[in-house]
């Protein structure tokens, strides 16, 4: 048990430290796809840090780590909630700008087409 | 098949269709606080969660629903329960205090979705904690009844100890509940539909049907949302 919590903590610790490094990065991201990336990569940190403890049985008998793996998972979740929430405003402005009258103006008035916002860790967008 | 038996035939399945209990994209609309799709609970039990659902509502205005489902797939759980949150708004709007307690049957799955402003007062890890300490234990041998119960019963005390909210009326200032006039207004509109009854031979009813059949019954929620925020488990 002890060997468990000991090799996950140092697993847990690079992670985070990582975690935090991302974050930093996406503070200073200056495009929306520097920060899709950046989100990208801290979702797949949060994923692994997730399915790791799955691995562990014996952890989730100790309240705090528990704890914290509802947090982590309700973190994953929102940002998985506003991803969709962003493709679905995508969806819409793409369609809007494509159909007449506004596809008459949007070129020349400068709005185009946008991205989805894609992970690996989501289904494809709409 | 004749004319009117045709317009007959379309507004039966317009009806039917719209009365079914699904909203666009299939996910479920939450006719009142409990909604059993599965059929795992009796007319009693639901009525003893909803007392603690409706004691909620009329202290601090926050509204919590209980979904049982046999499955959320192709979505999977997380995306399941927050469209189904967002289609049906569940909470205020503008203070997003709702909360959907859902499981699945088949899948052995559970989510307990927190709308934006309840997230304070029902962290993740403690939604998770009640979930596992209530739900896991009853569920896992087959008793939704008493995991629903005692979950809905420990999420509403924790909202009626830490919420302020406002207070709301459950009994509509109307004379028929989800139909939003006064009894004044109410016979106008029934003079009316009865003349048009006489000059339309009756066909006015097939309309009035189809209309009741959107629009009647059940709870008119707030129009909160939800960021993903909550709990989820299998058992």
């Amino acid at each position: 048990m002890v060997a468990t919590v000991s090799a996950y903590q140092q697993f847990e610790a690079s992670t985070l430290t990582n975690i935090t490094l991302l974050r930093t990065q996406w503070m200073n991201a200056n495009t929306t796809e520097q920060q899709v990336n950046v989100t990208n990569q801290l979702d797949s940190q949060l994923a692994t840090i997730i399915v790791t403890y799955e691995n562990y049985p014996e952890l989730q008998s100790i309240t705090a780590v528990r704890d914290l793996m509802y947090e982590l998972t309700g973190t994953e979740n929102r940002i998985a909630t506003e991803r969709m929430r962003y493709n679905d405003n995508v969806l819409d402005y793409n369609s809007h700008i494509k159909s007449f009258p506004a596809s008459m103006i949007a070129g020349w008035a400068g709005f185009d087409e946008r991205e989805y916002y894609q992970s690996s860790n989501a289904p494809p967008p709409p | 098949m004749n004319k009117s038996a045709g317009r007959i035939a379309t507004i039966a399945v317009l009806v039917l269709s719209v009365s079914a209990g699904f909203a666009a994209g299939d996910y479920p609309t939450l006719e009142y606080y409990v909604t059993d799709q599965v059929g795992v609970l009796t007319y009693s039990d639901i009525v003893s969660i909803e007392d603690f659902c409706v004691q909620v509502y009329e202290s601090t205005g926050a509204e919590i629903a209980v979904l049982i489902v046999n499955t959320t797939l192709p979505d999977g759980i997380d995306l399941f329960a927050v469209r189904t949150f967002e289609l049906n708004g569940l909470g205020q709007q503008g203070v997003d205090d709702g909360l959907l307690i859902l499981v699945s049957v088949a899948e052995s799955a559970w989510r307990i979705e927190v709308g934006y402003g309840l997230e304070g007062v029902l962290p993740d890890a403690k939604v998770g904690n009640i979930a596992t300490t209530y739900l896991e234990p009853y569920v896992s041998v087959g008793d939704y009844y008493s995991g629903l119960f005692y979950t809905t019963e420990t999420v509403a005390q924790e909202i009626l100890d830490n919420y302020e909210g406002t207070p709301h009326e459950s009994r509509s200032p109307y004379p028929i509940s989800w139909i939003p006039l006064t009894t004044w207004q109410l016979i106008a509109v029934m003079v009316v539909v009865g003349a048009v009854a006489v000059l339309t031979k009756g066909q006015v009813f097939l309309w009035a049907l189809f209309f009741l059949g959107r629009f009647g019954g059940g709870k008119r929620w707030g129009g909160g949302r939800s960021g993903g925020g909550g709990a989820k488990g299998r058992w």
